[in-house]
Order: C-alpha cells, then structure tokens, then sequence
C-alpha cells in the first residue's frame, strides 16, 4: 500500500482521527500499531525484517550505553550495523551477482536500516542519549509515514517528538498545513512524474528506436520525472507526518536551483546526503587529509551512494561520474567565481542541470552499455526537427495531456523559485480570501483525481525510488 | 475546533459536488473526448451496448417473421450473412458476454412482440454455459445494453438478486447505465472496482444461472406452443476443446438440462483447428458464403432441424 492506494486515502483518515482520539499516553502505541499494520500491507518478510532490525539495534543500543569497554562497545556497535547492513547487502548485492534474485524483499529497508545505524553511530560517539523505551525507538525505525522511502531521519529530531510533554493536541492549522504539503506531493506525483514518465518510459524501454534529438527530449523529463517523483513522495510524508503532529525535515530544497554541485548534493535528497556526509565521508576523512584523500573519499561517497540506489554497474558509473565532477572542479587551476548578474547565474544553473541530468542517463538507463549507446545515438543521431514535426506526441501523451502536465511541472518549478526567492506558497495561501482558497484547492484535487485515474487499471501507482 | 470540522464537512461536501460534476461532464458529447484523453480512458470508449442494442430493437419490433435465430458471434459469423435470403428468421446473433440471461430476455422479447413465432434457435458453443456476472465483460454485455432497454425486469428474482450482489442496484438503474454507457471515465472507473471484487469468470462447468435460464425458456416456449432447439455452432476441434465438451456434458446432465436438450452435446459440428482464426471463431478464410454454405448444411443434415432455411444466395 502505497500513498496512492485507494486503501490509503480511507486509512489514512482513520489512523489520523484515531490517533488524535487515543488517550496522550497510548497515543506512541497506538501509531506503533499502525506503522506495522502499514508495514504488514506489503507481506510478512517486510514485517519481519523490520522486527529484526529494530531488535538488534535497539539491544545493540542498550548495550553501548550500559558499557563502558572499548573493545566490547566496538563489537556491539558492529554487531548492530552488520545486522543493517547484512539485510542491506543481501538486497542489494546478490543482485550484482545473481540478477533477478531478491534474498531479502523488505519494504523500505533501504531507509530505516540506515535510520537504524545513524542511531548506533551517534550513541556510539556520545552525541545521543540512548532511548530506552522500546516503544519509542520501535516508532522511530518504524513510523509510517515516511519508512517506505524516507526521508531517513535522524533519531535526534524524532524522538524528542515523542516525549509526552513535547506532545501537543490536535492543531487545525498544522493539519491543515500537512493536508496542503500532501496536496502538492500527489501534484508532483500525479500529474508530473506519472505524465512525464509514460514518455520517459516509452522512450528507455527502446532506446534503439528513437533519435538522439527523442532521446535528449526523454532524458530532459526524466530529470524532471524523477524529481517530482521523489520530492512528491518526500512531500507525502512530510504532510502525512504533520498530520499526525510530527515535523520531518525537508528531502528537498529547490535542487535544480543550485549554482554549484556541492550545491545540488546539499539540495537533493538531502537525508541521504547528509547521512553519506555524516557517517562515510567525514569518518573517512572529509577534506581533512589533503586533496588526494578528499576526492579518494569523495570516490567512496559516491560509490557508496551508487550501490545503496542499486547494484547495476550503471548505479556505480553514476556515483563516479558525480565524484569526478567534484574532483574535476576541484582540480581546477582557476575556480570560476560565484557569478555576480543574475544571467550569469542563471547560467551556472543551466550547467549544473545540465552536468546533473548527463549523469541522470546512466541513472535511468537499464544497463551501462545501454546508457553509453543512448549517448552514442544523441551525438550521432539528432533529428532536430522531431521537435516540431509530431514525433513527440508519438510517445504515448497526446497534445493536451503533455501541456497539462507541463504546465504543473512549471507551478512545481515556480513555486521552488518562490521559495528560493524566500516566499512560502503556503503563506501566500493563508492570504486570501476563503472562497479563492477553497476554490484553488478543489481545483488542484480534481486535476489531481484525473490524473489519479490515468493510474487504474495500469501499474503506475509505485514511487520510483521505493525500488530502492 | 467546532469551525474547522464544520469546514471540514462543507470542503468535503463540495468537493463531492466537484467529483459528480466531473464524473458527469465527462458523460456529455463536448467534453467527453477531452476526459477521456486526460484519464487515458480510450480503451473504455468502445460501447458494447452499441453492438447489442440493435437486436433488442429487432426482435422487439414486430415483423413478419416467426422462427428466431440468437446466440453467440460464432451463431452470428455462420447465420447473419444469410439474413436477407431468409425472411422468416429473425437473427440476432449477438456475443457470448450477454450470458443466458441475455439470451432468455431476447429470446422472451421476440415472442412477446411475435405471437406467431413457431421455432426458435439458441445457436451457442458450450462455453457459453459458463460465462456469468463476471468482471470483464458480464457488466458490459448482459447488463449495459439490457438495462437501457428496460428489460432486466423480465429476469427471474434470483437472477436479478445476483446481478444485484454484483455490480450494485445503483449501477442496474437505467438512468445511471445510460450515463455510465457514456462517459469512458466513469466506465474505466467502475469496471476496475469490479474487476478487483469480482471473480474474473465462472468456476462451475454450466453455472446455475445458465441452468435458471434455460429451464425458464424452455418453459416459456413450451407455454406458447413454441419449439425451443439449442444446437452448437461450429467448434474447433482438438483435444482440449473435447476434454472441456466432455466435462460440461456431464456437469449438463448433472444439472437436468440433458433431458430438456438431449442431442446438443452429440450435435457438436467439430472442425479442423486451423478453420478458426482464434480457437472459437472462424478464420476469414473459412467464413466466406461457399463454406458458411457447407456449414449450414451439414448442421441441418446432422439435427434435422432449420429445414426452410436458405444456405445460400444461389
């Protein structure tokens, strides 16, 4: 069951109205429950390897805390990530060896395993108290919301969140503030990523039939598709979460706005990249051992960041090709300066999406060979003029259903130049007058139920990093 | 907190007000096309209704004809290009999706508005005796079309009380048939409800519907003095189509309806395989007059029965 079953959009309603109905001091095991009964929604090995997982760490947790002997708090703390990592590797990296064959099939555990080590981590090092209540840290690995594709949180900033006194009651206004983040992650989903991605789709399952000029138009969308895909769900479970009266951080913010790389990565995705940063590159070392070791360590990063989104060599190609971006700019006898008009800017941008959805190719294609063939074609094979002549209305959109959907594909990059330039849409929301208001929303629900319905009866309804 | 609860309702409600009035712009001639290209629901465009309703306004309409002629597309590949040289059937050869219940309300429908009707002929493959109020296309053929007609209140209570349990009272009413008949989102919304709730086809051999139907039109018949022959159309002959024939015959004589249509399963005109273009119907090749011709005949050989119809045009 994701977001977009129609099971959810009954469920999530009762679990919201039971939550806040549930006596203060149930309210934590109440939604334990339901996180379950979520997980439980996509099999029981999901429901096990979860129970495991949390299991493991937890004790693992109790014990670093309760000793106070190196070498035994060494073996706990590996004990507790091998256990993360175990099931990690058993999903991802039989694939490398066997493709086709899942040993472990877990929903969301290539997020809350990483929830889970943080956790030993920071314990380990001494900058979080452990949690004591398994209860609390059952909800933490586990809260509905957000396990199936993140964002991955930090223990720090949720479970002080469960602390009775920290819990306020029933707030109209932050559940109205969800219910909006979820209208516009199902905006992003629906209408952008699921329309976008029927080309996207069209184009990658044959890349061999189409010209260069098709294939640039294709890769140009799925930068798109995939951004709205993911932001989407980000948004989902960030309302979803606000709803429930929890705060989660943003996944996302503006990344296709960023002047630089290190900007991007410090945009996109920012829970896994801040967790790569945390736990791999500056444990490794950072940029604190001279320039060899940084872009060696940046190499990890991004390899490491490669294998967690899959085990194809192209997962892997992607992540090098990022880190060579970084070391190549590093490297760099005279950096370019921060530009200073707003056309140069503009175009740092245009460079940095455009560095950024190069790499995207090797992402989506099926295989490293297929996504270096893709390139050979765009290079070789461009026909510019399928632009103009029909061929794009050929791949599975018609006309009004494409503008549709670019058409909120621009909403979704205005209202990130919005942000960017400091205004909340929601703000701007809360200004007018009640009938414009409501009339916006039922207008955005009902493009939102078309879109929906594009999805019944077809296999659309998945998020796309949920295969990860 | 009283406010935002109220409000709550009042979004919800006009929000609903939003989904019908969508659901029914989706219904009118200038929009239809643009919901439908907007909810990719092409696929549901075709009105099945369209191909059936036709032969429920023939065999309503009186005429001079007296024998009648209904059954599957096979029935209607093998007789309705011989329609113009025989002016004493009426044949409304139609699709197996109708199920029995289609065919009893067409066969009920001729003699109500044919009181000299003498003979009438259900021309079905054995299949057809388990197809029932599926998922995939019961909704589409038996009810779609029938209900715009107004005639579902001819089928016997238990057969309406199961069209009831599967697709709804609401979706029987003709007013929202007709409705539903028009808009391809609706259509495509609805259908996937049922084809996630309902079986996608029946698991009994001859249902009890094709038996509840049989027996009323035999008994129908049988009141007005008219002969009632079920026979088989052409089949495809192989191993696993004998295997199928030969489990229905004995779920047909287990349900009584050998003794009521003794000859049908023994009637079964086989034909090489490769005489069909899908393993139930004719190829083009082999549904040309001259071996429509040799088919009607043989079949008439075989049953003694259809004595006055004309094989062919020469």
């Amino acid at each position: 069951m994701t977001y977009l079953s129609p099971w959810f959009l009954l469920a999530f309603p009762l679990a919201v109205a039971s939550y806040w109905v549930a006596p203060v001091r149930l309210r934590s095991a109440w939604l334990l429950g339901l996180s379950w009964l979520y997980m439980a929604s996509w099999g029981g090995a999901s429901v096990m390897v979860l129970l495991l997982i949390t299991l493991a760490t937890y004790l693992a947790g109790r014990g670093l805390a309760a000793s106070r002997s190196l070498p035994l708090r060494r073996v706990l703390l590996a004990v507790g990530l091998c256990c993360c990592a175990g099931f990690l590797a058993a999903r991802k990296l039989v694939g490398l060896f066997s493709p086709g064959t899942a040993l472990v099939a877990a929903a969301g555990l290539s997020f809350y395993a990483l929830q889970a080590a943080s956790y030993l981590i920071d314990v380990y090092r001494g900058t979080l108290a452990v949690e004591k209540n398994l209860l609390h840290y059952a909800l933490y690995i586990a809260f509905f919301p957000r396990i199936l594709s993140g964002p991955i949180g930090r223990a720090g900033d949720f479970l002080p969140q469960l602390a009775a006194e920290n819990q306020a009651p029933f707030s109209p206004a932050r559940a109205v503030r969800g219910l909006q983040w979820m209208l516009w992650g199902y905006l992003e989903k629906l209408v952008v990523a699921n329309t976008l991605g029927v080309v996207v789709d069209t184009v990658y399952a044959a890349p061999t039939s189409y010209s260069g000029t098709v294939l640039v138009v294709a890769t140009i969308l799925f930068a798109f598709q995939l951004y709205a895909d993911f932001a989407g769900y980000s948004h989902l479970a960030i309302g979803g979460a606000e709803v429930l009266g929890f705060t989660l951080a943003p996944n996302f913010r503006q990344p296709y706005l960023a002047t630089s790389l290190a900007d991007f990565w410090r945009r996109w995705h920012i829970s896994l990249s801040s967790w790569l940063l945390d736990y791999i590159y500056i444990p490794l070392g950072g940029s604190r051992r001279g320039r060899v070791r940084k872009y060696a360590n940046l190499l990890v990063t991004f390899l490491v960041s490669g294998l967690w989104h899959g085990t194809g060599l192209h997962y892997l190609f992607w992540g090098a090709l990022h880190a060579g971006y970084q070391t190549v700019a590093g490297l760099l006898p005279h950096r370019p300066a921060a530009p200073t008009t707003r056309a140069g800017r503009w175009l740092r941008r245009l460079w940095v999406v455009a560095l950024v959805d190069f790499a995207w190719l090797f992402f989506r294609a099926p295989s490293l060979r297929a996504g270096f063939g893709m390139l050979g074609s765009m290079v070789t094979r461009q026909h510019p003029a399928e632009l103009w002549n029909g061929t794009l209305l050929t791949l599975g959109l018609s006309a009004p259903v494409l503008g549709v959907a670019l058409a909120a594909l621009a909403l979704v990059l205005g209202a990130d130049w919005a942000r960017e330039q400091g205004h909340s849409l929601q703000k701007t929301a809360a200004t007018l007058a009640l009938p414009v208001r409501w009339a916006a929303y039922l207008a955005l629900i009902l493009l939102i139920a078309l879109f929906a319905a594009r999805t019944v009866g077809a296999n659309a309804a998945g998020f796309y990093y949920a295969i990860f | 907190m009283k406010q935002f609860f109220a409000r709550l309702l009042l979004f919800l409600a006009l929000l609903a007000a939003g989904c019908a009035g969508v659901l029914y712009l989706s219904s009118t001639n200038l929009l239809r096309g643009f919901f439908t290209d907007i909810t990719d629901s092409g696929a549901y465009s075709y009105a099945s209704s369209d191909s059936i309703l036709p032969y429920i306004t023939q065999v309503q309409t009186p005429d001079a004809t007296t024998k009648l002629v209904v059954g599957d597309s096979v029935c209607w590949q093998v007789f309705d290009p011989l329609k113009a040289c025989n002016p004493v059937y009426s044949i409304a050869g139609t699709n197996r999706a109708v199920t029995m219940a289609g065919q009893y309300l067409l066969a009920a429908a001729y003699l109500e508005s044919h009181p000299a009707a003498t003979e009438i002929y259900l021309v079905v493959g054995f299949e057809a005796f388990s197809s029932g109020f599926d998922a995939t296309y019961g909704y589409q053929y038996a009810v779609l079309p029938f209900a715009q007609a107004g005639l579902l209140g001819g089928l016997d209570a238990t057969t309406q009380a199961e069209l009831k349990d599967a697709y709804g009272s609401f979706f029987l009413h003709p007013g929202v048939v007709r409705w539903l008949d028009r808009s391809p989102l609706a259509k495509k919304l609805y259908l996937n409800f049922l084809a996630a709730r309902l079986p996608q086809g029946s698991a009994e051999p001859v249902n009890a519907l094709s038996v509840r139907c049989l027996q009323r039109l035999y008994d129908l018949c049988a009141a007005k003095g008219v002969a009632l022959h079920l026979l088989s159309p052409p089949v495809a002959d192989s191993p696993e189509r004998r295997q199928t024939a030969a489990t229905l015959q004995a779920s047909f004589e287990k349900t009584g309806m050998a003794a009521l249509f003794p000859e049908y399963f023994a009637d079964i005109p086989y034909y090489p395989a490769e005489e069909f273009r899908d393993g139930t119907h004719l190829a083009d090749a082999f549904s040309n007059m001259a071996h429509l011709t040799v088919i009607l005949d043989k079949m008439k050989a075989d049953t003694g029965l259809l004595g006055d119809f004309v094989t062919s045009y020469g």
